[in-house]
């Protein structure tokens, strides 16, 4: 204990990142809870809806037929009476909520969520893990890509300022805040549908059943990827340039800038000296920029088809499939948290200072 | 008096502003006398698949149905869902914003940590469950979700960073100094000084709801049977018009967002010059 404290003291970053993981496990549990206590709150939980749907004949489970006559209508309740006390015992709402909760918590830490109702024989963390890769692969470059371009298009948009960096500025900044979803309709319109370069949905040719692991299917896939790539990459960047812009304007005011030019510093090494300190208050707005993005992509994935997590909340929602919508929010969670966490990590690595970036980031 | 002076100063400080201005009043007009002049965009007006012509200036759906029509319907809708979604976060944002910004100690720090958790927790997941989880999902309603989930965060944090600023300054010290208390200090010194910062706010959060509503509509969880820009781009995903090359079904209601929402974002972000 002793030794683990003053190895705490001695490497703030040791402790910066303690402090964090534990922000994020709070956060972590706070949106576990708000997953369990939604349905639970709401006047109508998902077992009336699912009910309901079946009465008025959206399942095809032969109920309708057996109701056809006059004198069914007892039998129908009573159907209906048996239905419910079985979906409540499926969804575990006839315990007691103490033991709902732990019950929650267990399916957790244990990552079982049992089967799905809409994949019928496969349980839902294999459903997940399954179509996990793609949206992570989906997710991965655009914050990175962001990085590198949108951080230049930011930096140079003060720098250089002239009309074209401000022109370039300004179309990543509307292309930012532009309906990503009807921009991959547009994209899917143009390239796939009139030039027919790429296809238009789906993350692989359906020849392929499965992914396997060839030079065929990577490239097949690689195809596939584009587009929907496209469509969410211009988010990275704008987030990246705004943020860039605004940090790189404090610094241009600043007395070291006019020091180094006084001392005739070449014009690019005092754009690293600038792009250097502006960067850190940029990483603040991270967070809100990594959600986005995930909201993006998740809407995406459904435009395009792509089997990634989105999709699959998609057809959770609408088959009311609601142990896969919680687990799928869950592992979303998890994807942004992780995203965050090492987010801070290179933060912390880029910080000579920890944590007082964070504090005059947020005075901004 | 003051008070109007600040507004007309913000909002006409230069031409961009007033442009944008102009832009949302035309969208506002259209949104609300363009359904007296328009056919029911739920009826069966002309044959299917129409190109756009003299009668159907966007042509027709699949199923015959004027999507001029329902683009007029559509604009009006998602500003209705607009202005309520971020006249709702708005209020949520000032609160959360406000105490956390002007509260000391505990607190402070703990509606400050609830702003960072909803700053995280991601969007469109979150309404999916709470669309899948309504009975009936009303323009109210899904508004109501927009509001409270969507757009208060970021805005309660901008307006925590403005309280913050604003609290160090003199005249709030010589307000403390002279006796007053802290709810005329709140509603007497600090937000007469950020009512244009909050109206700013307003329309960055009139046009987050207004894109998220699209986005929640799209995939067909947006409010039922009313038709608004999102579920013309539903309808037109779902009816494969894409594949079959009828632009004009699924362009001009993201052209109408874009423009809509372009103007009310470019006024939200002129403060900070």
């Amino acid at each position: 204990m002793n030794i683990s404290f003053t190895l705490l003291e001695k490497h703030p970053f040791l402790r910066f990142l303690l402090k964090k993981v534990l922000v994020f496990l709070g956060i972590f549990f706070f949106s576990a809870c708000l997953i369990f206590a939604l349905p639970r709150l709401m006047p109508s939980n998902p077992v009336e809806i699912m009910v309901a749907r079946i009465l008025s004949g959206e399942f095809a489970t032969g109920i309708g037929g057996a109701t056809g006559g006059s004198s069914a209508v007892a039998t129908r309740e009573e159907i209906v009476e048996v239905l419910r006390q079985v979906y409540l015992e499926k969804f575990g709402l006839d315990k007691p909520i103490q033991i709902q909760f732990l019950l929650f918590w267990k399916r957790i830490f244990t990552f079982d969520f049992g089967v799905s109702y809409s994949y019928y024989p496969s349980t839902v963390s294999d459903i997940i893990m399954s179509s996990l890769p793609w949206t992570l692969v989906l997710i991965a470059p655009v914050p990175l890509i962001g990085f590198f371009v949108g951080n230049r298009i930011g930096s140079y948009s003060v720098v250089k300022s002239n009309k074209l960096t401000n022109l370039i500025f300004y179309i990543t900044l509307y292309l930012n805040r532009m309906p990503y979803y009807w921009f991959g309709l547009v994209l899917v319109y143009i390239f796939a549908v009139t030039l027919k370069w790429f296809p238009m949905s789906g993350a692989y040719s359906e020849k392929w059943l499965r992914p396997v692991w060839n030079l065929d299917f990577f490239l097949d896939a690689a195809h596939h990827y584009i587009l929907p790539f496209l469509s969410l990459v211009w988010q990275g960047i704008g987030g990246w340039a705004v943020g860039m812009r605004a940090a790189m304007f404090s610094q241009i005011k600043s007395t070291y800038v006019e020091y180094t030019k006084q001392l005739g510093f070449s014009f690019s090494k005092i754009r690293k000296y600038m792009e250097r300190n502006a960067i850190l208050p940029n990483f603040t707005w991270l967070p809100m920029a990594f959600s986005g993005l995930i909201s993006q992509t998740l809407l995406v994935e459904v435009v395009f088809g792509y089997p990634g997590v989105g999709s699959l909340m998609y057809s959770a929602a609408y088959s009311l499939d609601y142990p896969l919508l919680e687990a799928s929010f869950l592992i979303i969670m998890l994807i942004v948290l992780v995203g965050n966490l090492i987010c801070d990590i290179v933060y912390g690595l880029l910080d000579p200072r920890i944590g007082s970036g964070y504090i005059s980031g947020e005075a901004r | 008096m003051k008070k109007q002076n600040l507004i007309k100063r913000t909002l006409f400080r230069n031409k961009k502003i007033a442009v944008c201005s102009i832009i949302v009043l035309i969208f506002a007009f259209i949104g609300i006398f363009g359904p007296f002049f328009v056919v029911d965009p739920m009826e069966f007006s002309g044959y299917p698949l129409e190109p756009p012509s003299l009668a159907h200036p966007l042509g027709t759906d699949i199923f015959g149905r004027d999507l001029f029509s329902w683009l007029v319907y559509g604009i009006r809708n998602s500003m209705i869902v607009g202005a309520i979604a971020g006249g709702i976060s708005l209020l949520i944002a000032i609160t959360m914003g406000g105490l956390s910004g002007y509260l000391r100690g505990l607190v402070g720090e703990f509606f400050n940590a609830i702003i960072n958790i909803f700053l995280v927790i991601p969007v469109v997941p979150l309404l999916i469950i709470l669309s899948t989880l309504a009975k009936e999902r009303s323009l109210l309603l899904v508004a109501l979700f927009i509001g409270c989930v969507t757009a208060w965060p970021g805005a309660a944090r901008a307006i925590r960073a403005q309280v913050l600023s604003l609290r160090e300054k003199e005249f709030i010290n010589l307000a403390m100094l002279t006796g007053k208390g802290s709810k005329s200090i709140i509603f007497g010194e600090i937000f007469p000084n950020m009512i244009s910062y909050i109206l700013l706010q307003f329309c960055g959060a009139f046009a987050n709801a207004m894109v998220a509503e699209a986005g929640i509509s799209l995939i067909g969880l947006g409010p039922a049977n009313i038709p608004t820009l999102g579920m013309m781009l539903h309808w037109s995903i779902r009816s494969l018009t894409i594949l079959l090359g009828i632009w004009w079904w699924f362009v001009p209601p993201g052209v109408a967002l874009i423009i809509l929402s372009g103007a009310l974002y470019t006024i939200s972000i002129s403060y900070e010059k």
